[in-house]
Formats: structure tokens, C-alpha cells, sequence
């Protein structure tokens, strides 16, 4: 075989050695010249089929839930300062998605799914994290993890990472709040019996009730469930989500209390039918002495037409041995779609809100929301701020909700077993733990 | 040659270490000749040629038992799980709308009502017998097993109540409709999800290149063709019928597999489409629709129509966000290549967005305590009806639904029927290669006789 190219090259040399020199100057000439010719259709074919990013769109597109995708809304005010850094673009534009978090995320479930490439950007309850991206349905951001992990609050940045990789970068955070009555209250209780012992008396002097919370069968009532498992020590899953710890002692002291409060008249009238807006209408007219809720009710409280302002405080919540405290951690992530079509530019675009001071300044003073990044919190102005101090107190023992792909049918099904046990259903508080057990064994082992 | 006392009764090892070296010197020795280089040569062919044979004949083998599993199993079972979701998403809307009708309409939406029922009742029944004992998808199934008759219980107290005249009946019919809504159907979709997603890695399995087999084959032609090539060298002679037998054997076998296997995955990946525009796109958008619907109606049972009327607006996100441009319609927007199946979807947004505007015209009515015309409006047959527009929205999405239905049935057939006698003929043809290989060698070597 070799032998036969050799021989052909050496027919071709010998034959233009053989030619007269003028006749292999002109072979030369022509050959360069198509060669010439061919790299340079070469290289305009290469450029004309382009970069996705050069060609993609000139604007990204932002879902927010409705209530902050109002024009004068907190998501367009982040947005403008965007845009006036980058006035040859891409542009941010705010999409508005509907107002409750599940339909959010059934919207963002059905594009995402299909891989249509409508939005760049998305605004991830941050307990979403593990099961878009386990779907396959967000950029991975390892590339910025550095500067994220570097600026961000500890619970914050770890509800963004699932399986190992940075998914979504911290946007805002909220905590839980005990609100009290100062009227009514020396200082606030700090284990939860001497909130029950407080609360029962106060109430029962002024014939209004004790406390409110959030009870319903819905997330919140999950997350209410979980602050007094915190509360007691206990937890779903160990550190790495890998093991069900789930230890009857604490879950059952966290479901036994909820029973008892329900029975001794603790938790107000209705309470199985409260949300956080419910709670808050309670507490604002005056009609209970305690209110588990989150931070975004402090400006309805103080405002003109409250029956309480002046007349409260908050404070964290407290435990069942006193030490400490702990919230759920609420809030939300931004992250990237992974059929957008400039993940480039997103990917700055979420950078630059997670890491950038001024946006998380803008966020808490004109929006009241969360800041995620721990400097922040050292700004005289939020210091100042009664609720911005607080939450910057309680963060650091913020502990998130698992980061899990299945969570939304963990929590379903907490709800449909601690619902009853407490309110008087006929689930009895040690079947339901079992229950909720095997369950998130379950998932542990198809994970 | 028998084995010497002395030999035999050396121990076992040494005796097998002897004779793999005494083989490994014979073939030394045949190949310092060429007669034996002719033996080692046509040994290797038929080996090479027969091991392609098996691998390619397993390959297509594997990919089209894959294809008769989405086309038996895991084809229906994604289709079983969005019509249980879709039967329990329309039983909810139903009852809500009977609440509204007066008695002599309502033995139409009983009969759909228990249809509905039924159908979810079978579907996960047949789910059941397919996912067998353990898991997550086994405890999804009972789960929506065991509150499917909590959940009939209810509406049958609530339908109790209201023909009572009682007040309770709306409120008990919210209590039915809730928990349908926030705890079935949730578990309904994890359901639909998962089916989906085996049904994707089956798609992947059945799609996959076969590697193996192609670079296997491509190594058969290569040492054919280099045997011919070394032959010629030796012996100057260009044609050995055996061993062009043999090359046309695996060439044949190549461009055969390669035609058909494109053939086949064409049709595979038309099939997927098809099946993928129902469980992402259209079906999605049926569930919206019906869900959109119930939420619909129970704004104008119940008084704080506030929570109902945000629902709605969800959900005609859901079903077609801006238009068309997103939602489950963008999604199958995205899916309808052909005219046909664009018309029908750009016919469903035209719909959905000729429901958005009379139910705009309801909410005005119910906001206006107008309550007689808003409900008139909504369920009546109003051409600039609410009811209207949402039937026809209805039947729109269920005839393309069936259209792709038949479609996924069409593709995935003709792509196992491209599969069909591709293993036997590899087979036979990797005998004829292999015997086509010995035989001109076979020729060859008896030359040196």
C-alpha cells in the first residue's frame, strides 16, 4: 500500500520536475490562487452561519409574578438600572406571570418543558431549585459560583445549589416573624410554652385570640409545621438531602404542639382556614396577641387604617428550649432557562442583581424586600430600619426547605397528614409521622 | 499427537502452558508460510465476519424490541396518565357547571360526569397493574385511587344539598372542587410526568446510533479489502469470486442496515413529535381549559369570586400565555410543522381568545351583581357565550389531539415495519460473507496443494 503512495508522489514531483521552469511557476501561481479562493469561501461560509449570541435577541425577558411586575413595581426598577448601564443592550423586559406561586410555576413548568426559548430569565420560589433543575431546564451557573458564594448570605446561597452546581443566584429573602402586642406583653416569649402560658392569659383577659398562623392546607401551613420541628431540634433529611432524619421525638413534639394549641384554644378560631393575608387581617383589627407571618406585613400594620400601630413589635420566634431561634427561609432565586436565546447575557444580567450592592439597597429601601447579600446588612440606613435589623438577626439561623427535585409532593403530602392530625382529624399524630416518613424514604431511594 | 507418558504425567499447568506455547510456535510457523498465512487470514475473516453478523443483528434487535414497547407499553401509558388527568380536570368542571343549570339540563352532564369518573377510574387501574408494588409512582397511584371516592362522596352530599336548596350545597361544592383540584390533579401531574419522562428514555434507547455494529462493519470491509489487496500483490491476480461475494455480503448489509435504520428513525422521530405535541402542548392546553373552566363557573357560585377569577386568569395563562406566543398552545404551536396541524392550533388560540373576551363580559355582568345574565352568559347558548366559546376551544384541542393520536399510531408502525427482517437478513447475509470469505481463500489454498 505504501509502497504504491510513495510511488505516486514521486511520479508527481519527477513530473514537475520535469516541467520547464516558467510552465511550473504558473502551477504555482494558480495553485495559491485557488487556494486562496477556497479558504477565503471557507471563512465567509464560517462567519455567515454566526454565533447564537451575536444573532440572538435584542432584548431579555424577565417572568415575575404579577404583583412585582407592576410598572412601579420592584422587578422594573431592578430592571431600569440595568438598562441605563447597558444602553446598546440587551434590554430587560419584564413578563408578567400570574400572581400565586404555583400557577407561576405551572406556567414556567410548560414552556421550560417544550425548551421554548420566551424567557431568559426566571424569577424560582427558592424551592424550586432541585426539580427545574433536575428537569433540565436551567443554565448551569458554575461559572459565576465564585462570585456568588463570596457575596451571599449562607442560606441563601445554598437554597441555589442542587446536586453540587450553583443553578440560580440569591435575589431576595424573607424570614419568619413573631408579631406581639406590646400592650398586651412584657417582652416577647422566647420558648413556645411561654408564649402559650402569655398568650392564654392576654387573650383571655381581653377576650380576643391568642395567636395566628398559618394553618390552611397549603404550603404554609408546611412551613409553620416545619419552624416548630426546627424549633425542637429535628429536621426532614440530614445535610446532604441523602437521609431521611425525620426523628420521632421532634416531629412529634412539632405536630402534638399544633394539636394541643388547636384543642386548648391557643390558635384562633378559623385558624384551618388561615393564610398569610388572613393571619395579618386578625392581628391588624386588634383581634389576637400573637402573629407568626412573614415581614411584608409590618407596612400594612403601621399604616393609617390599623387597629395596632403603635401598639406592636417584632421579634424571632421562639423555640421549645430557648436557645436560639429559627424561620423557614423564604424568598426568591433568579436563574437562567436553558433554551434562552442570549444565556450570556442573562447570565450577567443575574450576576449583576445577586452581586451588586446598589440593586439589593434599592430592593430593601424602596421595596422592603430581603437583601440576600451580607454586606447589605451593614448599611447604616438598614440598621436603622426595625424589620431590615431583625431579619438581618434571624438570617444566619434561617434554615431553607429541601432543595429537592420532589419537593412539591413532599410538602403535599406534610399537608395531608399533619392537617388532620392537628386539627382534629382522625389521623392520630404518630400514624401521620410514620406516614410521613415512609414517604420521604421514598423519594430518598427514586432520587 | 498424543501425549508421551513423560508428557502426560507432568502436572496440569505446565502441560496447558506447554501447549499454548506449542500453539502460539505453530502459528508462527504458518505464518512464515503462506499457506498459513492463507489459513490465519480466512480463520480471522470468517470470525470477523461472523461476530459482525451477531453484533449488528443484536443491535437492531434491541432498538426495535425498544420501539415495540413505546408502541405496546410505554406509549400508552404517558396517553393513560394526561386522560386521567384530563377525565378528573373535566369531571371537576362539570359538576361545578350543573350547579348552574336548571334541573332538566343536567342529565347531559351527569352522563359526562360519570363517564369522566369512570374513565379516570380505568385508566389508573390499568397504571396500577403496570407499575406494579413499590415506588413513587405505585404510591401516586393509590394515593388518587384512594381520594377518587372521597372526592365522589362529596360532590354526591353537595349535589344532595343543592337539590335540598340547602346553602350548604356551594359550599360543599368547593370543598369537592378543592380537593380535586390542589391535592388529586397534583398528583396526577407527578403522575404524567413520570410516564413522560420513561417514555423519553425509552425514545432515547430506541433512537440510539448503533455504534458497534457500524464500526464492526467497517473493520469487516476494511480486512476484506486488505486481504484482496495483499492477495493481488502476491498473486497478480485481481478477482477471487469468494471474497467479492463476501464484500458485496457486508457492503450490502452496511447500505441496507443504513438506508432502513435512517428510514426508521425518521418515522421514530415523527412519532415522538407526535406523541411529545399531546403531552406538552395540546394536552396541556385541554387541561388548562377545563381547569380555566371550573374556575369559571365556581366565580359565579361562590361570593368572594375574587380567588376563582384570579384563578381563571392563571390558567388561561397556562393554556395560552400572550396569545399564543407562550403557554401549552405556544408549546404546540412549536410542534405543528405541517398546515394542517398549525391551522388547528392557531384555531384554538383564535378560540381561546374569543373565551378571554366573553368571559370578560361575564365578570363585568357578575361584578355588577347582574347575576342572571352573567350566568346565562356563561353557561347559555349565547353565540357571544362563555359555554360557546369554551366548547368549541374543547372540541378544537380534542380533535387535533386525536389527529396526533393517530398520527404517533401511523409513525411508530411504519417505523418497525422499516425494521422488519433487517436482523434475519443480517444474519444470513454475515453466513454468505463468511462463507464467500472461506471459499475464495479456500480457492487460494488449494493452489499450494
Amino acid at each position: 500500500m505504501s509502497r504504491l503512495a510513495a510511488e505516486a508522489a514521486s511520479a508527481g514531483l519527477s513530473g514537475f520536475r520535469g516541467c520547464h521552469h516558467r510552465f511550473r511557476i504558473r502551477m504555482v501561481r494558480s495553485f495559491i490562487r485557488w487556494a486562496a479562493l477556497l479558504t477565503a469561501s471557507a471563512l465567509v461560509a464560517m462567519s455567515c452561519s454566526g454565533s447564537p449570541e451575536h444573532g440572538g435577541g435584542a432584548e431579555l425577558v424577565w417572568a415575575v409574578g404579577a404583583i412585582d411586575a407592576k410598572p412601579d413595581g420592584s422587578a422594573q426598577a431592578v430592571a431600569d438600572l440595568w438598562n441605563n448601564g447597558h444602553p446598546n443592550g440587551p434590554m430587560v423586559r419584564i413578563e408578567a406571570l400570574p400572581q400565586s406561586a404555583d400557577d407561576q410555576r405551572q406556567v414556567m413548568a410548560i414552556e421550560l418543558n417544550a425548551g421554548l426559548g420566551g424567557l431568559d430569565i426566571l424569577t424560582l420560589d427558592l424551592v424550586w431549585t432541585g426539580e427545574f433543575a433536575e428537569n433540565g431546564w436551567l443554565a448551569d451557573l458554575t461559572s459565576i459560583r465564585g462570585q456568588i458564594r463570596e457575596v451571599s448570605l449562607p442560606a441563601p446561597f445554598r437554597s441555589a445549589v442542587w446536586g453540587g452546581k450553583l443553578w440560580a443566584v440569591p435575589y431576595t429573602s424573607d424570614v419568619g416573624f413573631l408579631y406581639y402586642r406590646t400592650d398586651l406583653v412584657d417582652k416577647p416569649p422566647t420558648t413556645w410554652d411561654d408564649l402559650m402560658k402569655v398568650g392564654m392569659d392576654a387573650g383571655r383577659k381581653r377576650g380576643i385570640a391568642p395567636f395566628v398562623g398559618q394553618g390552611a392546607q397549603y404550603e404554609g401551613l408546611v412551613v409553620n409545621y416545619l419552624e416548630y420541628l426546627w424549633a425542637g431540634g429535628g429536621d426532614l433529611f440530614d445535610r446532604d438531602g441523602k437521609e431521611v432524619r425525620f426523628d420521632d421525638k421532634p416531629a412529634l413534639q412539632a405536630v402534638e404542639f399544633m394539636r394541643n394549641a388547636r384543642q386548648t384554644g391557643l390558635y384562633a378560631p378559623g385558624f384551618s382556614d388561615m393564610r398569610e393575608e388572613d393571619a395579618r387581617k386578625v392581628f391588624q383589627s386588634g383581634n389576637a396577641v400573637f402573629m407568626r407571618n412573614w415581614p411584608y406585613a409590618y407596612k400594612e400594620l403601621v399604616s393609617q387604617g390599623s387597629k395596632v400601630a403603635g401598639k406592636f413589635n417584632i421579634a424571632p420566634l421562639p423555640t421549645f428550649d430557648g436557645n436560639g431561634t429559627t424561620s423557614a427561609l423564604g424568598g426568591n432565586n433568579l436563574a437562567v432557562s436553558r433554551s434562552s436565546d442570549n444565556p450570556k447575557a442573562a447570565k450577567e444580567f443575574v450576576e449583576f442583581v445577586a452581586t451588586t450592592p446598589g440593586v439589593q439597597l434599592l430592593l430593601a429601601k424602596q421595596h422592603s424586600l430581603g437583601p440576600t447579600m451580607a454586606s447589605v446588612y451593614g448599611d447604616p440606613d438598614l440598621a436603622a430600619d426595625p424589620v431590615m435589623a431583625l431579619r438581618g438577626r434571624i438570617l444566619p439561623q434561617a434554615k431553607t426547605r429541601p432543595p429537592t427535585p420532589e419537593w412539591s409532593e413532599i410538602s403535599d403530602e406534610i399537608q395531608q397528614h399533619i392537617f388532620p392530625a392537628y386539627n382534629g382529624g382522625r389521623e392520630q399524630p404518630e400514624e401521620a409521622i410514620k406516614a410521613i416518613r415512609a414517604f420521604l424514604k421514598l423519594t430518598v431511594v427514586e432520587g | 499427537m498424543t501425549p508421551t507418558s513423560a508428557e502426560r504425567t507432568r502436572p496440569r499447568l505446565a502441560r496447558t502452558r506447554g501447549s499454548i506455547r506449542r500453539q502460539l510456535e505453530r502459528i508462527e510457523l504458518e505464518w512464515s508460510q503462506t499457506p498459513g498465512k492463507l489459513r490465519l487470514a480466512r480463520a480471522l475473516l470468517v470470525f470477523v465476519c461472523l461476530l459482525t453478523g451477531l453484533v449488528a443483528a443484536t443491535s437492531v434487535r434491541v432498538r426495535a424490541d425498544a420501539q415495540r414497547e413505546i408502541d405496546r407499553r410505554t406509549g400508552p401509558l404517558s396517553s393513560n396518565a394526561i386522560e386521567t388527568y384530563r377525565s378528573l380536570a373535566d369531571a371537576d368542571a362539570t359538576v361545578a357547571t350543573e350547579f348552574l343549570l336548571g334541573r332538566n339540563e343536567l342529565s347531559d352532564l351527569r352522563a359526562r360526569y360519570d363517564a369522566d369518573i369512570g374513565r379516570a377510574a380505568s385508566s389508573l387501574a390499568r397504571a396500577g397493574t403496570q407499575a406494579g408494588e413499590q415506588g413513587l409512582t405505585a404510591a401516586r397511584i393509590a394515593d388518587i385511587s384512594a381520594l377518587l371516592p372521597i372526592y365522589t362522596g362529596l360532590v354526591e352530599q353537595a349535589r344532595a344539598n343543592h337539590s335540598r336548596g340547602s346553602s350548604e350545597g356551594v359550599p360543599s361544592l368547593r370543598q369537592a372542587s378543592d380537593l380535586m383540584q390542589s391535592t388529586i390533579l397534583r398528583r396526577a401531574e407527578a403522575l404524567m410526568r413520570n410516564e413522560t419522562k420513561r417514555l423519553d428514555s425509552q425514545y432515547e434507547r430506541a433512537g440510539s446510533v448503533p455504534v458497534s455494529a457500524l464500526v464492526l462493519g467497517a473493520v469487516n470491509l476494511a480486512v476484506l479489502l486488505s486481504v484482496q489487496v495483499l492477495l493481488f500483490f502476491k498473486t497478480r491476480r485481481v478477482f477471487n469470486a469468494g471474497l467479492l461475494a463476501s464484500t458485496a455480503a457486508v457492503l450490502g448489509v452496511l447500505l441496507w442496515g443504513m438506508m432502513v435504520f435512517s428510514m426508521s428513525h425518521q418515522d421514530l422521530e415523527r412519532s415522538h413529535q407526535h406523541s411529545q405535541s399531546v403531552t406538552d402542548g395540546l394536552g396541556q392546553a385541554q387541561i388548562a381549559s377545563l381547569q380555566a373552566r371550573g374556575s369559571e363557573v365556581l366565580s359565579l357560585l361562590a361570593v368572594d369570586s375574587g380567588s376563582y377569577e384570579q384563578g381563571f386568569s392563571a390558567r388561561m395563562a397556562r393554556l395560552s400565555r400572550n396569545d399564543g406566543a407562550g403557554g401549552a398552545l405556544g408549546v404546540a404551536r412549536s410542534f405543528a410543522k405541517d398546515g394542517e396541524r398549525r391551522a388547528s392550533v392557531e384555531a384554538a388560540v383564535v378560540e381561546a381568545r374569543a373565551w378571554l373576551t366573553a368571559h370578560g363580559r361575564v365578570s363585568l355582568l357578575r361584578d355588577a351583581k347582574r347575576y342572571e345574565e352573567a350566568v346565562a352568559l356563561a353557561v347559555g347558548n349565547d353565540r357571544a357565550g362563555s359555554a360557546t366559546a369554551f366548547n368549541q376551544l374543547d372540541t378544537t384541542l380534542a380533535t387535533a389531539v386525536a389527529l396526533e393520536r393517530t398520527a404517533f399510531d401511523r409513525d411508530i408502525g411504519q417505523s418497525q415495519g422499516a425494521l422488519a427482517g433487517l436482523p434475519a437478513g443480517t444474519v444470513l447475509l454475515a453466513c454468505v460473507s463468511a462463507a464467500g470469505a472461506a471459499r475464495g481463500i479456500g480457492q487460494r489454498l488449494e493452489e499450494y496443494r
